[in-house]
């Protein structure tokens, strides 16, 4: 009887084999760069000299929160992830979806598809075409359009407007994440429910608010997770339109590290900026997964 | 005081036709029952009425008010769900609460209304409970007490039973006649299950494929259906049917003439004949014979079910109080003539 208990736990264990190659990949390619960043975030490490380095210990960070160019980019990235994620891509990914829901199903699918089109569009593209549309000098297609109405050029890619611009294209851009995530979350809502909310009297306003939103808790808590950490590594999109100017108007946390590390070589510098993103987004997923537990 | 009338109401999704100019009178106070097979149109019929769908075409009217494009929460109906439909976010006293919210109500009001309902309905200690919280039973007793509190005109049931188990199906049966009673208000139920069907309704209306079959009493659709569809519908076990073709200007089953006229012009009728009017003991000179195998007796507890075949390898079911035989023995049964109803080559029932 021992013997047969010690084979089955051998071949339990056997399972865990399996894991090994997982276990491997993540350890090289996740968990030691990870462990090098914070290692250089430490380190005066220049791209010019790789080789040569000295620990200055939390004089990296001490620099930055020193610095006004890092507080004003963290105070650029809220805004950014505000506006762009929370308001614009969940809370009208929400809207959106819940008009789709009430429309015909031909109708849903082709709106659906659409929006769907600008998420798989490849940032780079994107950036391309929005900064063509925005352009000032040479006028860009909205200009134009402005220009047929005798209304004067605006340039959307000013200090004042850019941050404006670029949340707007970044919500252009993953819109149709959020509205995936809601439809499947409303899709979920059983339809009786609604009929029982518009016998009680709600209107489509009230229902939408007392009974859609907290039905949605839990794809609501799913979307703005993922759209936060999108949104917290956004740079490709970002870097094409602005490239994070003018006058660092436009100069989230990533290419603020970007350029610190590939313009100025300061690795250590850049490891360091990269730390903190790590632990603001790892602060945020908390945050999400606590206000989760609840249910 | 409410009763409901459809007018000529048409019902299309796309180029389906869902409902058939269909007409309709539910009298005020009255517990009508709408009966029918699952995509007979009956649920649609009470959306419709509910203001939950317009029709394409034709008029609702509550009282001989027009109320077609009526909004449902102008119309003054609560509705109960098949699958309970409580909110799942809000507790049982909040679910109640929602619908007197709505109409702005103050707290006062609405607490000690859902302090009344609660006490009626025996949910008094599930107040602050969740719906994931409850039993299937009480969750529906909570969606009861929310149609309830709003002391609406109407009362539209959607197959409230049908998700609940055997004996608090009866349960919530007998409570729901006993409310009925209680509040003198229009119920309208849709069900699929002819015996609840029977049991709570004032009258039945059965309905398939979008037409009105037939309406009436209990009584009056079970022993006097209008036509093959209906009968074979009512009744548990089925009724049992034999379609007979002329034979020397006349129809007979096992040498007996079946008695009639207007026989004439037909060229094939149907008898239907229930389990329980098929005799064991000849009574009159019309009942007419059949000559049966036994093939399997089910104890009801009152009686028998007794399953047998005719001669022509017909399966017939009989319900009987005695079954002093055996399976494989051979008898002969009575079809009983006072109680056989007659059908056209068309299914509608003739008179004999």
């Amino acid at each position: 009887m021992l013997k047969a208990a010690k084979k089955k736990f051998n071949m339990q264990n056997l399972i865990y084999l399996v894991f090994i190659p997982t276990f491997i990949y993540l350890g090289i390619f996740f968990l030691y760069p990870i462990y090098l960043s914070i290692k250089y975030s430490f380190t005066n490490i220049s791209l010019t000299d790789i080789g040569n380095y000295t620990y200055l210990g939390f004089l990296n960070y001490h620099n930055l929160f020193t610095s006004g160019t890092f507080i004003n980019s963290i105070y650029t990235t809220v805004i950014f992830l505000v506006v762009s994620a929370i308001i614009g891509q969940m809370f009208l990914g929400i809207v959106v979806a819940y008009l789709l829901s009430v429309t015909q199903k031909y109708f849903r699918l082709i709106i659906t598809s659409i929006i769907l089109v600008a998420w798989a569009t490849p940032q780079v593209t994107a950036g391309i075409m929005w900064y063509s549309t925005l352009s000032y000098i040479p006028s860009g297609t909205v200009n134009v359009f402005l220009g047929y109405f005798g209304i004067h050029s605006i340039n959307f890619l000013s200090t004042h407007l850019a941050l404006m611009s670029i949340i707007i294209a970044n919500v252009w851009l993953g819109l149709g994440f959020s509205v995936l995530i809601f439809s499947s979350g409303i899709s979920g809502i059983s339809p009786s429910i609604m009929k029982a909310s518009r016998i009680d009297g709600a209107n489509p306003f009230t229902r939408f608010f007392r009974i859609v939103i907290p039905l949605l808790k839990k794809s609501i808590i799913t979307d703005l997770l993922l759209i936060t950490l999108f949104t917290l590594g956004a740079f490709t999109l970002v870097y094409v339109m602005t490239g994070g100017g003018p006058v660092n108007s436009t100069n989230i946390m990533t290419i603020y590290q970007y350029r610190t590390g590939f313009s100025l070589f300061s690795l250590g510098l850049a490891n360091a900026i990269g730390v903190i993103i790590i632990v603001l987004a790892l602060a945020i997923s908390i945050l999400y997964l606590i206000s989760l537990r609840g249910d | 005081m409410s009763s409901v009338e459809m007018k000529n109401i048409t019902k299309m999704y796309d180029k389906v036709t869902v409902l058939k100019d269909l007409n309709l009178k539910i009298d005020d106070q009255e517990f009508f029952v709408l009966l029918g097979p699952s995509g007979s149109g009956k649920s649609t019929t009470l959306n419709t009425m509910a203001g939950l769908d317009t029709p394409t075409s034709g008029n609702i009217l509550f009282d001989s008010e027009d109320v077609t494009y009526f909004d449902p929460n102008k119309r003054g109906v609560a509705m109960v769900f098949q699958d309970y439909a409580l909110y799942p976010h809000m507790n049982v006293y909040k679910n109640m609460a929602f619908p007197l919210k709505m109409k702005r109500y103050k707290n006062d009001y609405i607490n000690k209304k859902i302090n009344e309902v609660a006490n009626i309905l025996g949910i008094k200690e599930l107040l602050k409970r969740l719906p994931r919280e409850l039993s299937g039973g009480q969750a529906q007793r909570v969606a009861l007490g929310r149609a309830l509190v709003r002391d609406p005109k109407i009362f539209l049931l959607d197959e409230p039973l049908s998700n609940l188990d055997a004996k608090i199906r009866s349960q919530i049966r007998n409570e729901l006649k006993l409310i009925h009673n209680d509040l003198k208000k229009t119920f309208v139920y849709v069900t699929h299950d002819q015996q609840e069907a029977m049991y709570l309704g004032d009258r039945v209306g059965i309905l398939n494929d979008g037409v009105i079959q037939q309406v009436g009493t209990p009584q009056e659709v079970y022993s006097h259906p209008k036509n093959l569809f209906v009968a074979k519908f009512l009744g548990e076990p089925e009724i049992n049917i034999f379609e007979l073709d002329k034979n020397d200007g006349g129809f007979k089953i096992g040498g007996v003439p079946v008695d009639g006229h207007n026989f004439d012009k037909l060229n094939k009728i149907t008898i239907g004949i229930r389990p329980e009017n098929i005799l064991l003991e000849k009574k009159s000179e019309r009942d007419m014979p059949l000559k049966i195998v036994i093939r399997a007796k089910e104890f009801t507890g009152s009686g028998f079910i007794i399953i047998a075949s005719t001669d022509e390898g017909k399966e017939i079911r009989i319900i009987s109080d005695q079954a002093n035989m055996d399976v494989g023995d051979l008898i002969t049964a009575y079809i009983d003539y006072e109680h056989a109803i007659l059908f056209d080559e068309q299914g509608d029932s003739i008179n004999k």
